[in-house]
């Protein structure tokens, strides 16, 4: 009990933090980038699961995996990716438990149910979202370099045949292979998505 | 964990929550061990987001990514986002012509939006395309070309032909009128044929004819020689005549026998005379072998295109003898018109 009550009240502490962030580059220096990109598998697996709150529970289960790091001074039986998921999961299925006994809000429980999409309030206002998408959109597009914003243009203009005649030009120009160009724009895009997320938050 | 293959269908049904639980969750632990994998599944999930933006998806994968994936808010997001960014990048579609970036200008940008986008592949040059558009349309101009030049000349051939056809049928004309004026020609060459041979015929007939009269007055006269004969022997002269025909109505040319008794006295002759265009004639007895003249007549004129003379018997013996008929002209000359020749028989 006493145990459990310490877990519960264990804040992330800067140092535990950059402990963290040394155990997730496993000797190298990445500038927080794994952190980023551990944190954001999290996003999308808690996301993948219909979780409620896919960042927090990716918080979490991070939270949980740096207590580990100061419990133990470093966890060596697994791979940093690999340890984060089964801390994942567990954190998963606790989510679901709690679920089950009722500990969640009624509207997000009508929110986990299958067959109800996500429904816009009205018109107007969508209209208005759409509007203040697109003018996030723009500015973000405009802090990208040149040759990515060509890049991510390019990558995405076009149906069908067009697009992958295009996505092949656009490899021959950039002097890479189809597969890398998508993985280019699709960080190229993360990033775009990122800064326009942020930026229709503060708008 | 060993390294484990995934496909692009299975990717796109785990992002749809359509996988079987087992393999879902082995695609949960490859999406954080697997970098590849990892990359592989934002790259999927982008394109899935893009292809219903598009109206890509259809079927049981349209039902499932409007009925799973679009519940979460996160992914919700998503997809608004794909569709302003699609606008956007319609919108803002970059030209690169030989290393000068272009903006679209915005008359194109209304061209390459909306209903227009299928036809953004005339947006961004590329080489190929445009060599292959340029080549085709060489070939097209080429075949059109070489097809008016086929043309051309089929119609060439053809009036050709039709013009030989006419010619032909003018010729073909031409001999049938040919044969049959050659026919008519046979025809009329045939009846002139037939007409010449009834001609000969007749003439053959007159001959007979002329022969059997001739016969008749040799009887006739040889019974009159029979009765001088008979006067003769009771003092009286016996004459013996005979008719004698133009050269030209003898047969075959060769002359005329007489038979003279042997009391006879008198020879008389009746010459048939071809024509009558003498006032006067006269006649000569001549021999063939000595060209003599062994009597000659008088003037005397002719009676019924014939001539009637008479001689002495004794001038004859059994030869052959010409009788000569001279015409008298106007100015007193002799002119030969044709000789008789008989063969004297004694008897």
């Amino acid at each position: 009990m006493q145990k459990a009550e310490q877990k519960k009240d264990w804040a992330l502490s800067s140092g535990a933090f950059n402990r963290l962030l040394e155990w997730l580059d496993e000797g190298t220096n990445s500038g927080g980038e794994k952190y980023l990109d551990i944190r954001g598998r999290l996003v999308a697996y808690f996301d993948r699961k219909n979780c409620l709150s896919p960042d927090e529970l990716a918080d979490e289960t991070l939270n949980r995996v740096a207590r580990r790091i100061e419990e133990v001074g470093s966890i060596e039986s697994e791979t940093p990716a690999k340890y984060c998921y089964i801390v994942a999961r567990f954190v998963f299925m606790e989510s679901l438990r709690a679920n089950e006994k009722g500990d969640v809000p009624m509207d997000d429980v009508l929110r986990q149910t299958e067959g109800n999409q996500f429904v816009v309030s009205d018109e107007k206002e969508e209209k208005a979202n759409r509007e203040k998408l697109l003018n996030c959109l723009e500015t973000c597009t405009e802090k990208l370099e040149p040759e990515h914003r060509e890049l991510i243009i390019g990558y995405y203009l076009g149906e069908q045949r067009t697009k992958i005649e295009n996505r092949r030009t656009l490899a021959a120009k950039f002097g890479v292979s189809v597969n890398a160009l998508s993985i280019r724009a699709c960080r190229i895009r993360d990033k775009l998505e990122a800064c326009v997320g942020k930026c229709t938050n503060e708008g | 964990m060993t390294k484990q293959t995934y496909t692009e269908n299975e990717i796109t049904l785990y992002l749809l929550g359509s996988l079987p639980e087992d393999k879902a969750v082995q695609f949960d632990e490859l999406s954080f061990v697997d970098d590849d994998f990892a990359d592989a599944l934002k790259t999927a999930e982008k394109d899935l987001v893009d292809a219903y933006v598009h109206g890509e998806l259809k079927g049981k994968n349209l039902e499932q990514f409007k009925s799973y994936y679009m519940v979460s808010p996160l992914r919700h997001e998503k997809v608004q986002f794909a569709q302003a960014f699609q606008t956007y990048a319609e919108n803002n579609a970059v030209i690169v012509t030989s290393g000068e970036k272009v903006p679209v200008k915005d008359d194109e940008k209304s061209r390459l939006a909306g209903w227009f986008s299928a036809f953004n592949i005339f947006a961004i040059p590329r080489l190929s395309l445009q060599w292959g558009f340029a080549v085709a349309t060489i070939a097209l101009l080429l075949l059109g070309g070489w097809l008016f030049y086929q043309n051309y000349r089929l119609r060439q051939q053809v009036d050709s032909t039709e013009a030989k056809r006419i010619e032909l049928q003018q010729h073909e004309k031409q001999l049938e009128k040919e044969i049959a004026e050659h026919q008519t020609a046979g025809t009329e060459k045939q009846k002139e044929l037939e007409r010449v041979r009834e001609e000969i015929a007749k003439l053959e007939e007159e001959k007979q004819e002329l022969e059997r009269q001739q016969k008749i007055e040799q009887e006739r006269i040889a019974k009159q020689e029979r009765e001088q004969q008979q006067k003769q022997s009771s003092g009286e002269i016996i004459t013996v005549s005979f008719v004698l025909l133009p050269p030209l109505r003898d047969a075959g040319g060769q002359p005329v026998t007489i038979s003279v008794p042997e009391k006879t006295n008198q020879i008389a002759m009746r010459l048939e005379l071809e024509s009558d265009d003498y006032k006067n004639y006269r006649v000569a007895l001549k021999n063939p072998n000595t060209d003599q003249t062994l009597w000659r007549s008088g003037k005397i004129k002719s009676k019924g295109k014939s001539l009637n003379v008479k001689f002495k018997s004794d001038l004859l013996k059994s030869q052959i003898y010409t009788l000569e008929v001279l015409g008298i002209s106007g100015s007193g000359t002799n002119e030969i018109i044709s000789g008789y020749s008989f063969r004297v028989v004694k008897q």
